[in-house]
């Protein structure tokens, strides 16, 4: 198997941010699974015409990423690297991909959201605030922000299902 | 699927921890990796500088397009007698079945200017500023004022002027020929023919045959067209211009047909050039 130019441009745009995040479950922050992904793709490219044994790309790079990933753990302090290890490391290789794949387009679908509705979806989700405290940041009041946090997770769980319906049933 | 469905929210909440804006965005990305493979660096440029291209090209290709439905060519063909058309300039016509007209977008701008085929009457709207010229296959039709008759046939152009001031142009030869009201105007290619009609006179020339045969021709007509003919300037006294003249010509010089005018109405004629 050989990989042209513009399959691996084509591959680069698939697969980067779902092996980011990916990545991002081993490594815990975002610089280090980024290096990951980056180096990944350095060497397909480097191997490009030596992959006879790889029969999918996708498997391959997620195989890459997560020996990539545990060979960095490994060889960092150890202290640290094991504290680092999610307990979920016992999924499946195959889970892990769709996780991942979910998970990018969770990140799509927040980067589409309207600033205002993205921003207290945020507050919400990632600072762990309640609709109360978000209301007295922002001024609105209560039922608006439920109203935005219900929007937002409607229009995610209705693309989330949609997508896997697309590709599943 | 279950499995799936159960770990939306917790997904949901990972991914939010870790959402920055522009984070994980393969755009960036891939310029980022231009740093190690400098082979995609300027695929990276080139990939921009497609797009750019592809976009240029796209407007250009629309632009061109819009420009050239804008400026169309307007065909108007009639499909049976009588259909009436009101032209942009406010000019009536009524065409016969089979005729067919053109005008381009500029119609208006500077002048007015149709080309026509088969039978139409003008009613041409007034506007002396912009001269409302027909164009057939066999003639040049410069209108001067209103209502006026054309059939254009494979063998010539015909004029009827219903009321005001038309000047006729046939191909060849290229005189023209001031008609006003009840005047009609027969050109054929064949023989290079005209003959114009008046109410009580009418004037015949053939260009091949270099004959004038003139019958009750205001002088006045006569003048204009010899004028014309023989490309020289003639000069009558204007109480002559109202006399009329019945006589034919063939193959004699301007000098020798003036004598004879000059002779038989016992007028003033000068050739001034």
């Amino acid at each position: 198997m050989q990989v042209s130019k513009k399959q691996f441009s084509g591959y680069f745009e698939t697969y980067y941010r779902q092996l980011c995040l990916h990545a991002l479950h081993f490594m815990g922050n975002s610089e280090d699974a980024e290096d990951v992904v980056q180096e990944i793709f350095v060497h397909l490219w480097d191997k490009r015409e030596r992959l006879d044994t790889v029969s999918s790309v996708k498997s391959y790079l997620y195989k890459a990423v997560r020996n990539n990933c545990l060979t960095r753990i490994r060889d960092a302090k150890p202290t640290t690297s094991i504290d680092r290890i999610p307990p979920d490391q016992l999924l499946l290789e195959e889970e892990q991909e769709e996780r991942a794949e979910m998970e990018a387009r969770i990140w799509k679908m927040i980067d589409e959201l309207p600033e205002r509705r993205r921003q207290i979806f945020l507050m919400a989700k990632r600072d762990g605030m309640s609709y109360k405290e978000i209301a007295e940041k922002t001024g609105l009041t209560v039922k608006t922000i439920e109203n935005h946090i219900f929007r937002a997770m409607q229009s995610l769980r209705s693309k989330d299902f949609k997508a896997y319906l697309f590709f599943f049933a | 699927m279950k499995k799936n469905r159960h770990n939306l929210d917790e997904s949901v909440r990972f991914v939010a921890q870790h959402y920055q804006k522009g984070l994980f965005d393969p755009s960036t990305g891939w310029r980022r990796l231009g740093n190690s493979l400098p082979e995609f660096r300027r695929t990276g440029h080139l990939l921009i500088l497609k797009r750019v291209a592809a976009m240029v090209l796209l407007l250009l290709i629309t632009g061109i397009a819009i420009l050239m439905i804008g400026n169309r060519p307007k065909h108007l063909f009639a499909q049976s007698d009588n259909t009436e058309f009101t032209l942009p300039d406010q000019t009536e016509i009524v065409m016969q079945k089979g005729a067919a007209l053109t005008y381009d977008h500029h119609f208006g701008d500077q002048s007015r200017y149709v080309s026509m085929r088969g039978d139409i009457r003008f009613s041409v709207a007034h506007d002396k500023s912009k001269p409302f010229i027909v164009s057939t296959p066999t003639a040049n039709i410069t209108v001067l004022g209103t209502v006026f008759d054309v059939s254009e046939y494979d063998e010539g152009t015909a004029l009827s002027v219903i009321s005001g001031k038309v000047l006729f142009t046939p191909e060849s030869p290229a005189v023209q020929i001031l008609c006003s009201s009840g005047m009609r105007i027969d050109y054929k290619t064949k023989g290079k023919e005209i003959n114009v009609y008046a109410d009580d006179s009418s004037i015949f020339y053939s260009a091949e045959q270099n004959v004038l045969t003139l019958n009750n021709a205001p002088l006045e007509q006569v003048i204009l067209l010899l004028s014309q003919f023989y490309n020289v300037k003639l000069y009558a006294p204007a109480e002559e211009l109202q006399l009329r003249l019945t006589t034919s010509f063939s193959g004699q010089g301007i000098i020798e047909i003036v004598n004879i005018i000059n002779f038989t109405l016992d007028t003033q004629i000068q050739i001034t050039n």
